[in-house]
This record gives structure tokens, sequence and C-alpha cells, in this order.
């Protein structure tokens, strides 16, 4: 079978499942920069008028890929400045967001014994939208091997939020469970400031033995792949 | 699923928004209309970016698409036809259905380039006829192949000659548009 009918079927698939980006003209592009530069301006002046700083941004809009989110602010309060690497929605869960940020690390209060050194890589992500009967709002990891390939997972209502980073030359993220290939995504690209490429896949929670993996360009897989956490491993 | 999508016609598949309906579409036409930019452009990379534009373009606007215009092939052809001729105007392909859509236009290996070459060697007159609306078809083979008077083929068929001898040349129209890829 060819590759090249079959990669592009994967695509055209893809792409008939999510909304197309909007391309603009250069004079339409730069009309609109102006009226989105207004717009932040008149938000920032609402915001300080009203004092600012809900708990939650229900009924905002997601944050632009690249905003940092200062330590302290936020919910819940960033432990450090966070860069917002990508964003979306996810069927059940909603509106969520990417973060990442070098973790403070961990010591236990009492015997100070550390449980994970500052400085690590981490990646948090942030469901933004309330949702009944879930309680978790972030979840997140870190580790001293980033950027490279590694996996978060969280349970979301009636899915399985599978996130993390890859490598940037990843060009497709691919779940694999016993029919073979369920999802096969293009990364998140994330802003300039930090390399790699980003994923949050919503699964069911039905899919069992699953895995993850990043294939390149040519579709060759960048690694031996890491199994997904029950139910979904299973 | 597959199953229930492989018994729908292609005008079904349009009117579908989901993914699985129009990959259904891409794989019953995908590799013939390859072929025929393959043929046309004679360069594997080219045949494969107007493969992908083709199908984009055909994906972003197959809510506009009416069957009382013609039939699905006649209008993904079409489609194609545009493309062939902006790539032979400007030398390269367009990608703005793909830019679009994000769709990536997968890299050939030597296997797809070998395919697409025996793909350019499939195309023939006969296949292009399949494509055409029936009632061109119909009038082409009755004028070209079997040699029938146009009077005759307009009486059998109960319309005036001067219908007869408009279904055909439009018909020669299509193909020469389909062969060529001009319009």
């Amino acid at each position: 079978m060819s590759d090249f009918f079959t990669a592009l079927e994967h695509e055209l698939r893809e792409a008939a499942e999510r909304p197309p980006r909007r391309l603009l003209d250069p004079g339409a592009a730069i009309g609109l920069a102006v009226l989105a530069l207004v717009a932040a301006a008149l938000t920032a002046g609402a915001l300080l008028l009203l004092g600012g700083d809900s708990h939650r941004s229900e009924g905002s809009h997601l944050p632009a890929v690249g905003t940092v989110i200062p330590k302290g602010k936020g919910y819940p309060p960033r432990e450090s400045d966070s860069t917002v690497v990508a964003t979306g929605t996810a069927p059940e869960s909603g509106r969520w967001q990417l973060e990442v940020y070098r973790g403070k690390g961990l010591r236990d209060p009492k015997t100070r014994e550390v449980y994970e050194p500052a400085g690590l890589s981490c990646v948090r992500l942030v469901l933004v939208d309330p949702v009944p009967r879930h309680t978790i709002a972030a979840s997140g990891y870190c580790g001293p091997q980033l950027p490279g390939f590694t996996r978060g997972q969280t349970v979301g209502p009636g899915e399985i939020l599978v996130y993390g980073r890859v490598p940037e030359r990843a060009a497709r993220v691919v779940v694999t469970a016993r029919r073979g290939v369920v999802v096969s995504r293009r990364p998140e690209e994330g802003p300039r400031s930090v390399p790699g490429g980003f994923y949050v896949l919503a699964l069911k929670p039905s899919l069992r033995h699953a895995r993850i993996n990043w294939l390149d360009r040519t579709g060759r897989p960048g690694s031996r792949g890491i199994g997904l956490l029950p139910p979904l491993g299973r | 699923m597959a199953a229930e999508l492989a018994q729908l016609t292609d005008e079904d598949l349009l009117s579908r928004p989901d993914g699985d309906a129009f990959a259904e579409f891409y794989g019953r036409h995908a590799r013939k209309l390859a072929g025929y930019l393959m043929r046309a452009t004679a360069d594997a990379e080219a045949a494969a970016d107007l493969t992908a534009e083709t199908f984009a373009a055909a994906l972003s606007s197959r809510s506009r698409y009416r069957p009382e215009r013609g039939a699905p092939t006649t209008w993904l052809y079409g489609i194609a036809a545009h493309k062939l001729a902006d790539w032979r105007r400007r030398g390269q392909a367009e990608d703005r259905a793909r830019r679009r859509l994000r769709v990536e236009r997968p890299p050939l290996s030597e296997d797809d380039v070998l395919e697409l070459d025996r793909l350019a060697g499939d195309v023939t007159v006969a296949g292009f006829l399949a494509e055409l609306p029936p009632d061109q078809r119909k009038a082409l083979r009755a004028r070209l192949v079997d040699g029938r008077a146009y009077g005759e083929i307009a009486r059998q068929e109960g319309v005036s000659e001067g219908a007869i001898r408009q279904r055909v040349s439009r018909g020669v129209h299509s193909l020469r548009r389909l062969m060529g890829g001009q319009g």
C-alpha cells in the first residue's frame, strides 16, 4: 500500500473533523491586528476598572500561545511563571491550555527529604471550564529529559486526556491500540521561545492496550512508544 | 461503518460532514485522479501537490457541490483541472486549500513515485468517458464510437438534433479538459 495515499487520507480525515484556519490577505491581517490591539487595550482597561483576576476564566477566551502567566496568578495559582504552549477544546472536558514552566522542586516539609529537585522542566494541563463532578483543574509532570518525548495522563469526564511533549522533528503523534492506529495528530508547535511540539488527546476510556509514540516526516517511529496508563493501558 | 459508507453514492458522501465519509470518497477517486495529474504533469512531486490540493479544496467546498450541475467526479476533476491550469501558469502548485485546512502533503517514497507512474499509464479515454455526465457520455459514445448520425441519435433519445450536437460538443470539451487539463 502506498504511504503517500494512506498518509494523505489521514490528513484529510483529520482536516474534516476540525475547523478550517482563516487565511487573510495582508491588508485584512493588518486591519485585524489593529482591531486586536484596540480590543486588548480596552480589555486591559476594563480589568483595571473591575479589579481584574477571577479564579477561573470561564466565559473568557483562551490565552494566546506564548502568553506567560506570572507566578501566583491564575487558578490554580502558578508556582512559577508559566508559558502557554497550546490551547484547545476537548469533547467532554471543554477548553484546556497546556503550559510549561520551571519546577520549584518538592521537599518533605518535616524531614526536608527532596522528592523532586528544583529546576526541572514541567508540563501542566489546565482545564479552563468548570466540569460537573470533576474537580481536577490541572495535571502535570516534571522531568529532566525535557524537551523530549514525554506523556502525562489525567481523567476527564467521559474521556482520558493524554498530553505531553515531542521533539522538534516530530511530524505526527500517534496512538495505537489493538486495531492499529486510532489517533494520528500533528503536534502543536508552541511559541518560538519553547522548543519542541506538544499534544493533548482526548481518548475514550474504553480503549485498551493503547500506546503513544511520535513519527518523523518519513513516518518512522521516533521511539519505542510509551504505554498509556490504565484503563487505556490494560 | 466502512461497509455502510461503501454502499453510499459519491453524492451522499459529499453531503455528509464527517471525515470518514470524505475518506471514502477520497479512497474511491484518489489514485485515478493522481494518475490523471501525473499524466498531465509528468512530475511526481507536482502530481502529489496537485492531488493533495485538489482534495483539500474539494473537502472545504463539498457543501457547495450541487448534483444538478454534474456528477461528483466531474466536479472533482473540474477542481483538478483548475489547479492544473494554475500550476501551468505559475510553475508551482497552489497550496491555499491545504494551508487553510492545515493539510500537510505527505512526502513521496520511491514506491510512491513508481505507483504514480503506473497510475499515469492507466489513464485512458475510456476511463475519462466514465467521468462524464450520462447524457454527454451516451451521445459521445453513439456519435464517435458507434459512428451514428446526429439525427438518428436524436430520434432515439427523443430530443432535437441540436441538443445531441450540443451534448457531443460539451462532451468533447470536457474530455479535452480532463485529458489535457485545459478548459
